[in-house]
């Protein structure tokens, strides 16, 4: 008897015409990458959908990865049978029963035109048997509950109907590479995860002034990284020796201003960091007006010191939402960690909302910020994030 | 001479990866894991991992696994916290009569302090009074404490029906597990709270786990430094509790070999046990197959073990081997059986290691202690 499997169905792909095997072929790639501690599934790639045959794999251990894997719209656990009506009967009757639908229909494919009944008797006969055993069932041919779809194929036959839900997007790296910044704090991996999510593979850069942040940030940061891990496997990380450079705003700009030349900086760092390794666009988890660099005042004057476009996937959210979503994708727990990151040592009485170009620019022709910011990119230190080993020991 | 250990439900050898995690961890990273500096991250890092992959084998957060120095004080911890916590509503405690005394003495205690406990009977089939637990389950019971596997004749208990039965109250199912771990499937372990020793499963002594689901309140009873998320103060032994991961990854990996040698041996000794006249044998049918207790009812207990002691086969028994001391195994009376079965009973338990050699070289030498040592009358 053919192996269960799982179907995978994807997301917005049938939108891109002629480059869609391309796309198919990368969530192929993904899915596996996703999927390699089991070494006993199987995978067949397909140009409306991707089959993984679970060849004995439990189903709700795969369905935990592939519903962190981005392009993928949703799933479902198909269950092989015999090639006989009364299997089919059975375990359709079985898939209602699991649902908890009340409204149902049948819809059969039959491609093996072997078998003796038409798809319409099928569906007929699986009608007649759930309406028979389930007194409340119903059939509803216009928007049932639970679709019950039967594929009979030469190399088997086998039931599905529920759907599991992926999380959508397109397939990791479709899209291109990204530059984002991460402080550690709650909103950048939420910002990152939704970059993720729409095909970009990020890299990421940290601004680091030990020893006024600790080493306790960047292991935050790592195990932030470790579950974003979950949606991109391998993330790069740049960690930026920001403290002379910090020190030297701080002197020339005062407490005011500081925050904002301090971003610009951190902006011509990153630019440079990002035309050295081909990343296409920066990336902050930035929303509109939560602290003073964020109006849209100050995202004006620190986005000249910016050449490359810039993305902010939370510039509309609120932070309640903001937080939910941390909390979803289990990154908030790890966030509210207490550990200072560059942007919180120096305590900044009345950071300027509505900073004015010319204050800016005269501050920083003030010093050769110049050479302190290649300086900056010249020590930046790499490093690799995998998933770590699960048996450490 | 042969050594035929059959204690394993004492203890168990101390697995040699075990003890090779505990003295490089020991060795490479010995700071302390709440130290600011570099060296206590790189330490603070390894105790995550241990605790997020022991956590992992139970399909729970790394919040919700707790080390402690063993089962006792788990069991201590997770009794006394969750009482403590809900005194002011739940002071009914229910638990069984087949309990080890790591939880029975707490729940005497408990007594004494106001609380009020339900024990539940069990009988010789292994079956706990399922109905007495429904009916003594009220709105102020806020613990009930029920273990997976006796630790003296191997009954296996429903926690599945226990746990649903519990769930319809307020209370919360404690379990120790301490038997169960590396013997049973993880899946058939139904719980809020679970506690186990690193001892039973190839571990060092000194080691456990105390899970705690995280919706359950509980009061911590060693305070301090705050270690342990504040359930348990006392400065983290890492390399004991990285040893502990080693201890449960490997259990849990020869678990099913081990399970299939303890059957076979499990039942070539009960046949050859249902050979010899005088013994009775206690374990129910459907015990785990790596505890087997029998009785001996023309002999002292004491004596045929010290006998095979002597001889270098090793097993365990109440029985007391003075005359003034009269030791006896309450499990065995509670279950239903009478004194003089109680004070002559004996427990063997497998690693799942041992081959049929050991058993029959066991039977041959027990065949002939019964033959030449006096009876008792």
């Amino acid at each position: 008897m053919d192996s269960d499997r799982i179907i995978v169905f994807f997301a917005e792909l049938s939108t891109k015409g002629k480059n869609i095997m391309d796309f198919i072929r990368l969530l192929g790639k993904n899915i596996k990458t996703a999927l390699k501690d089991f070494p006993l599934l199987s995978y067949e790639i397909k140009k409306d959908h991707i089959y993984i045959l679970l060849n004995g794999t439990p189903y709700e251990e795969v369905k935990e990865k592939l519903s962190k894997v981005p392009g993928i719209l949703s799933f479902s656990h198909a269950k092989a049978v015999a090639k006989d009506i009364e299997a089919i009967k059975e375990e359709s009757l079985e898939l209602y029963r699991r649902s908890g639908a009340k409204t149902f229909k049948a819809n059969c494919r039959r491609v093996d035109k072997d078998f003796p009944l038409h798809s319409d008797e099928v569906n007929r006969h699986i009608g007649g048997k759930i309406l028979s055993s389930c007194p409340e069932s119903k059939v509803d041919v216009h928007h049932p509950e639970l679709m019950i779809h039967v594929m009979i194929r030469k190399e088997g036959c086998f039931v599905y109907g529920i759907k599991d839900k992926g999380i959508g997007g397109y397939p990791l790296g479709i899209a291109g590479k990204a530059l984002m910044l991460i402080s550690g704090g709650i909103d950048s991996p939420v910002a990152a995860y939704l970059m993720m999510k729409r095909g970009v593979k990020l890299e990421m850069v940290h601004f680091a002034a030990p020893p006024y942040t600790s080493d306790r940030v960047i292991d935050k940061i790592h195990d932030l990284l470790h579950v974003l891990n979950d949606y991109q496997s391998d993330i790069k990380l740049y960690i930026v020796p920001f403290t002379a450079l910090e020190k030297k705003v701080y002197e020339l700009a005062g407490p005011s201003y500081c925050v904002t030349v301090m971003r610009r900086m951190m902006m011509r760092i990153s630019c440079a960091l990002a035309y050295q390794h081909n990343d296409l666009v920066l990336a902050t988890g930035e929303s509109i007006g939560q602290v003073a660099s964020q109006t849209l005042y100050s995202v004006k004057v620190i986005e000249e010191a910016c050449s490359l476009p810039m993305m902010r996937p939370l510039c509309t959210y609120d932070k309640t939402e903001i937080i939910d979503l941390a909390k979803k994708i289990r990154t908030y727990d790890i966030s509210i960690r207490p550990y200072e990151d560059c942007c919180t040592i120096f305590t900044l009485k009345d950071p300027v909302t509505h900073p004015k170009m010319e204050k800016v620019e005269e501050i920083e022709k003030a010093y050769d910020f110049t050479s302190m910011v290649k300086e900056c990119v010249r020590n930046v230190k790499v490093e690799h994030i995998v998933k770590e080993e699960k048996e450490a020991f | 001479m042969p050594e035929i250990y059959f204690d394993n439900a004492a203890t168990t050898r101390t697995r040699k990866e075990v003890l090779d995690t505990f003295v490089k961890v020991s060795e490479e990273d010995f700071a302390n894991p709440a130290s600011n500096h570099a060296l206590g991250s790189k330490v603070l890092h390894l105790l995550d991992r241990a605790r997020a992959q022991i956590a992992s084998y139970f399909h729970l957060l790394p919040e919700e696994c707790l080390f402690t120095s063993g089962a006792t004080e788990g069991n201590n911890l997770a009794i006394k916290g969750v009482s403590d916590h809900a005194k002011s509503w739940g002071k009914r405690l229910i638990t069984t009569k087949a309990e080890h005394p790591s939880v029975l003495e707490v729940f005497r205690k408990r007594e004494k302090e106001g609380f009020e406990v339900v024990y539940l009977d069990f009988d010789k089939e292994g079956r706990l009074d399922y109905e007495g637990l429904e009916t003594a389950l009220n709105d102020k019971t806020s613990l009930v404490s029920v273990m997976a596997v006796n630790n003296e004749l191997g009954t296996i208990f429903d926690l599945k029906r226990v746990f649903e039965i519990v769930h319809k109250s307020k209370a919360k199912l404690h379990v120790d597990a301490t038997q169960a771990i590396g013997k049973e499937e993880l899946s058939s372990l139904f719980f809020d709270l679970l506690t186990f020793s690193g001892h039973k499963i190839g571990g060092i002594k000194g080691t456990g786990i105390l899970l705690k689901r995280k919706d359950v309140q509980l009061d911590s009873q060693i305070l301090g430094g705050g270690q342990e998320n504040g359930y348990r103060s006392g400065t983290s032994p890492v390399p004991l509790d990285c040893s502990l991961a080693t201890a449960l990854r490997l259990s849990l990996k020869t678990l099913e070999e081990r399970r299939h040698k303890a059957k076979k041996l499990n039942l070539f000794l009960r046949e050859g046990l249902s050979k010899i006249p005088e013994v009775l044998i206690l374990s129910p049918v459907d015990a785990t197959p790596f505890i087997l207790s029998f009785a001996l009812m023309e002999h002292k207990g004491s004596i045929v073990s010290e006998a095979l002691s002597e001889r270098g086969i090793y097993v365990s028994t109440k029985s007391a081997c003075s005359s003034r001391e009269e030791g006896y195994s309450y499990v065995v009376r509670n279950a239903g059986y009478d004194l003089r079965t109680a004070r002559n009973a004996i427990r063997l338990s497998f690693s799942g290691e041992e081959d049929l050699s050991q058993g029959e070289i066991f039977l041959e030498q027990l065949e002939d202690i019964l033959r030449t040592t006096d009876k008792e009358n």
